[in-house]
């Protein structure tokens, strides 16, 4: 069965190309365009990864990863930020939040596809 | 140009210096000669023509400075004039552009969003066949496959070798029942099948191999076109945020009008503006410059 992983960004053609990546790999997708909008969608749902932006309206990514760890179905739910940020405080809070790896923008698919295969559990 | 002090100490100098050599000369003559009523005249009219000459000097040099005042002061306001019209015209232009620039930078935005998501869709499409044909190549054409197949030739063979054995003990023992020609022919036939079987298979393999890099090929090729539809996401983030400074700056610029003559020096406070500016593209821009060195990309935590 395939895994399910919910992607968080603001921009409708990042998701696109990330969702691109991600289903060519056998993944199945879910999109979200914010932190709100992707605490919305994870109800009802089995989520296996989380992919998401920081920079965000309405929802930043790291409040939305610390809102995650709250959830009891989703607190061990590894999560991946990609994002455009390369501040090293970013990263910080990032980690400190709970993500479990970080991702610059703009992306290679594989080095993306990697950090997700070794996050996923088989 | 210097503006000129005309203070009061300036010209008492002024006018006393010149009167003073002459006073004395006055003073002189009366100390030398004695207070006749001749040489005091002469003295007191020394001293008068001293202070006149003084006086006319004085007020001469007066003239001058207003003059020179008055000229500096044109000069000035000339000066003044020209850069708040310069000024006035720079944002009478500003206010004119600025909308035009945002409606251009707007509708470019716009086109760019829809040919990246355009591009996206169709682009998803082509992957999905794309990546179907890569899965199909591995899977049906893969390394399972062509084991098989070497499975199945291997068994032929080992299957038709006690046969062929089989029947050249038959030849030999029953020369009578068994043509050796037909013996020989079959056994030829045989051979020859089996060589086939290996050609064929030889040029599965190869097409299996290069169906393999083609798909490498193709998964390269798909991920530069991912990476380069993330550039332009960030073309057009760039575009929304140039977008939004213009309509700041035309804010900023009608609400300066607004104010007219009152307004101050300090309302633009143009450092925080650009400072400000330089703020909003440093987080769309700053990838861009980054290195190439494929560990910057991946941590984990």
């Amino acid at each position: 069965m395939a895994k399910t992983i919910l992607i968080v960004d603001d921009s409708a053609s990042m998701r696109q190309v990330v969702g691109i990546a991600l289903k060519g790999a056998g993944y199945e997708v879910i999109e979200a365009c914010d932190g709100k909008d992707a605490l919305s969608k994870m109800t009802g749902v089995k989520i296996h990864l989380i992919v998401s932006d920081i920079n965000m309206p309405v929802m930043d990514g790291i409040t939305f990863v610390k809102e995650v760890k709250q959830l009891d179905q989703y607190k061990f739910t590894p999560i991946i930020m990609l994002t455009t940020e390369m501040e090293e405080d970013k990263k910080r809070a990032a980690k400190e939040a709970g993500a479990k790896a970080w991702v610059t923008k703009p992306f290679q698919p594989p080095i993306l596809l990697a950090a997700i295969a070794k996050l996923v559990l088989p | 140009m210097p503006h000129i002090q005309n203070s009061s100490d300036s010209k008492l100098l002024y006018g006393l210096l010149p009167a003073l050599p002459v006073i004395l000369g006055g003073v002189f003559v009366s100390w030398q000669d004695g207070a006749t009523l001749y040489n005091v005249l002469f003295s007191v009219l020394l001293v008068f023509c001293g202070i006149g000459s003084g006086l006319f000097l004085w007020h001469r040099h007066v003239n001058e400075l207003a003059q020179t005042n008055f000229r500096w002061a044109q000069d000035e306001s000339s000066k003044i004039d020209a850069v708040s019209t310069y000024t006035s015209e720079l944002e009478r232009l500003l206010l004119t552009i600025s909308p035009i620039l945002s409606q251009h930078v707007m509708v470019s935005r716009e086109h760019t969003e829809q040919e990246i998501t355009s591009l996206s869709s169709r682009f998803s499409g082509m992957v999905n066949e794309l990546q179907q044909i890569v899965d199909s190549t591995d899977n049906a054409l893969g390394g399972q496959q062509s084991y098989h197949l070497d499975t199945v030739i291997d068994t032929s063979r080992d299957l038709l070798q006690p046969v062929l054995e089989l029947l050249r003990r038959i030849h030999r023992a029953e020369r009578k029942v068994v043509d050796a020609a037909a013996l020989s022919q079959a056994e030829a036939n045989i051979n020859q099948t089996l060589i086939l079987l290996n050609q064929a298979l030889t040029h599965y393999r190869d097409d299996v191999e290069a169906l393999r890099n083609n798909a490498e090929q193709i998964r390269g090729e798909i991920n530069n076109v991912l990476v380069a539809l993330q550039f332009q996401d960030r073309v057009s983030q760039i575009l929304t945020q140039v977008e939004n400074n213009l309509l700041n700056l035309q804010k900023t610029i009608e609400k300066i009008q607004q104010q007219g003559s009152k307004r101050d020096g300090n309302m633009l406070q143009v450092d925080e503006a650009v400072e400000h500016i330089e703020e909003n593209y440093k987080a769309v821009s700053s990838p861009t410059n980054r290195g190439t060195d494929s560990s910057d990309d991946l941590t984990f935590f």
